[in-house]
């Protein structure tokens, strides 16, 4: 109990350092302590539910929050979600449940590490050299833009078709559910690369989506799958809010660079691992669950 | 403590020599979240129908504790492409989810294995129970897999010398049940050999439960699902507000 309150601290310490939500570190590290997979990823949604509330209020007092895109962001993900939970019971109960969420993460942070440590060191020997480094700018309008089903987004001052934001939401929500991550990782790159929403709002409204689509992964766990729990979740809340004002604080006094490169140094790992754990030679090759793969 | 009390006279034909009389320390075990494992003592004694036990007479005991049946799928991994995965499957129906065999001497030096299988007794008889006609060497294997997963897991456990025998008659066993042993109804069967046939059995039954607070919860989890996962929702969404306030910078 008290190492999943540390867990739970930690987490929450890494997510406030670096501005993440930490889904895609927490899950994993009660996967390596003995979690089952289902049981992690299901209650994680629950912590994320926590850590992001904070956030959405902090950033609704000053005006971060475009509601509009943020709410239809968070009605895709409940369908992306809703799909995603079913997938979930499919896969348990053919006993492919762990597999696929392995295979998932080691792509998934092998490759987001990278990219961060390849940007994030550029970035140091750029700045070492005396040169401001060239930010890569965002082209111009490209197909997104053409597509049709305009829809108006004002306080993002966006003018965009509906269908990318729609698939978006459901994308995140459906690998969210599946993995026990918000998604933030992935939304606020593309949040800003492929849609051009201003960064003054990217933030709080991927907050206000993963608050949204998280709150409906937890009910849909619940109902169908029975996976969350609720005592380890609330270990997991108390100790990532705490956990994230620190490393907020300490966030603040660290340059932007090399806390990229840390974090990327720490997905890599975390992708590494989740590889080791595929192909080394387990010590029992059997496994017993109940018909619907719950562990007995 | 209560006391569970039981009677049995000889079951078995042609032996009505001898019966059992056999008491369990407690017939409920209450699994709260501070559970790590429990002790139940049963106590017996073998009693002559008529006269006086015979002079000639070796016993051995045999008590069986079971946990309520149900249906599992044993999977094996295997290297595919260089990463391992569950690969074939075999289910197993209508399985304890929890048994301790416990004897006075170890169960193929007590009676032959026919007499063992037709009883029911022992850990391979579960395997045995839920074939569904001759198995081949692959249902061997995944027999052999699920019960070691089983036994690995305190899901099964075998003691050998679990059961003494105080006197001449009278008899002990210390059961110990596992912090992860599974709710519902139990059922003890003690069995007495006399010189390697059996002689007489009897059967009990004990509860474990989740009472308080664990009840609440588990019972939630399950038959509210819905529920449940709205409360889990409120408690995030109250943290979350509370930390932004408790931890607000004006």
């Amino acid at each position: 109990m008290f190492l999943i309150l540390a867990m739970g601290a930690a987490v929450g310490f890494l997510s406030g350092l670096f501005g993440i939500g930490g889904g895609f570190l927490l899950t994993p590290l009660l996967i390596f302590s003995g979690v089952p997979s289902a049981i992690a990823v299901a209650t994680v949604s629950s912590q994320i539910v926590a850590s992001s509330t904070s956030g959405t209020l902090a950033h609704m007092r000053r005006k971060g929050v475009d509601l509009k895109l943020g709410l239809t962001l968070f009605a895709a993900g409940s369908v992306g979600s809703g799909i995603g939970v079913w997938v979930y019971a499919a896969l348990r109960s053919v006993g492919q449940l762990d597999l696929v969420i392995g295979v998932i993460y080691v792509l998934m942070l092998s490759f987001v590490g990278i990219v961060m440590l390849n940007e994030s060191v550029r970035a140091m020997v750029a700045a070492r050299r005396g040169r401001t480094p060239v930010l890569r700018r965002p082209g111009t309008r490209g197909w997104i833009h053409r597509l049709p089903l305009k829809v108006r987004f004002r306080q993002s001052r966006l003018y965009v078709s509906i269908i990318p934001v729609l698939a978006l939401g459901a994308a995140i929500g459906f690998l969210g559910t599946l993995l026990g991550i918000g998604g933030g990782f992935i939304m606020v790159p593309a949040l800003i690369y492929l849609l051009r929403v201003p960064t003054s709002v990217v933030i709080g409204t991927t907050l206000l989506q993963t608050l949204g689509s998280m709150a409906v992964t937890t009910i849909l766990q619940a109902t169908t799958n029975h996976t969350v729990d609720i005592v380890l979740g609330a270990m997991l809340m108390v100790g990532g809010v705490v956990g994230a004002q620190f490393g907020a604080q300490v966030g603040q006094r660290l340059r932007g660079e090399t806390l990229r490169a840390l974090l990327g140094l720490l997905v890599l790992s975390v992708g590494l691992r989740f590889a080791y754990d595929l192909v080394a030679t387990p010590s029992e090759v059997y496994s017993v669950t109940t018909l619907a793969g719950a562990g007995l | 403590m209560s006391l569970a009390l039981a009677l049995f006279a000889a079951a078995l034909p042609g032996a009505a020599d001898e019966r059992l009389v056999t008491s369990l320390s407690e017939d409920v075990v209450s699994v709260t979240s501070s559970f790590t494992g429990a002790e139940i003592v049963l106590f017996g004694t073998v009693e002559p129908v008529s006269d006086v036990l015979r002079a000639d007479a070796a016993y051995d005991v045999v008590v069986e504790i079971s946990g309520p049946p149900e249906d599992v799928v044993a999977r094996r991994q295997e290297r595919f492409l260089g990463i391992w995965l569950n690969r074939r499957a075999e289910t197993f129906e209508g399985v304890p989810s929890f048994q301790a065999v416990l004897s006075t001497r170890p169960l193929d030096a007590i009676a032959p294995p026919e007499v063992l299988a037709e009883l029911g007794l022992g850990l391979e008889s579960i395997v045995a129970a839920a074939r569904r006609g001759e198995p081949g060497p692959e249902r061997e294997a995944f027999e052999a897999g699920f019960l070691h997963v089983m036994e690995t897991s305190d899901h099964y456990a075998v003691y050998d010398e679990g059961v003494t025998f105080l006197s001449r008659s009278l008899f002990r066993a210390d059961v110990p049940l596992p912090a992860t042993v599974p709710i519902g109804d139990y059922s003890v069967e003690v069995t007495l050999f006399r010189n390697g046939a059996p002689a007489a059995q009897g059967t009990s039954s004990l509860h474990v439960g989740k009472f308080g607070f664990e009840q609440l919860v588990t019972e939630a989890a399950h038959d509210r699902g819905f529920l449940y996962g709205l409360a889990t929702v409120a408690l995030a969404l109250f943290t979350g507000w509370l930390a932004g306030v408790i931890f607000r910078r004006e």
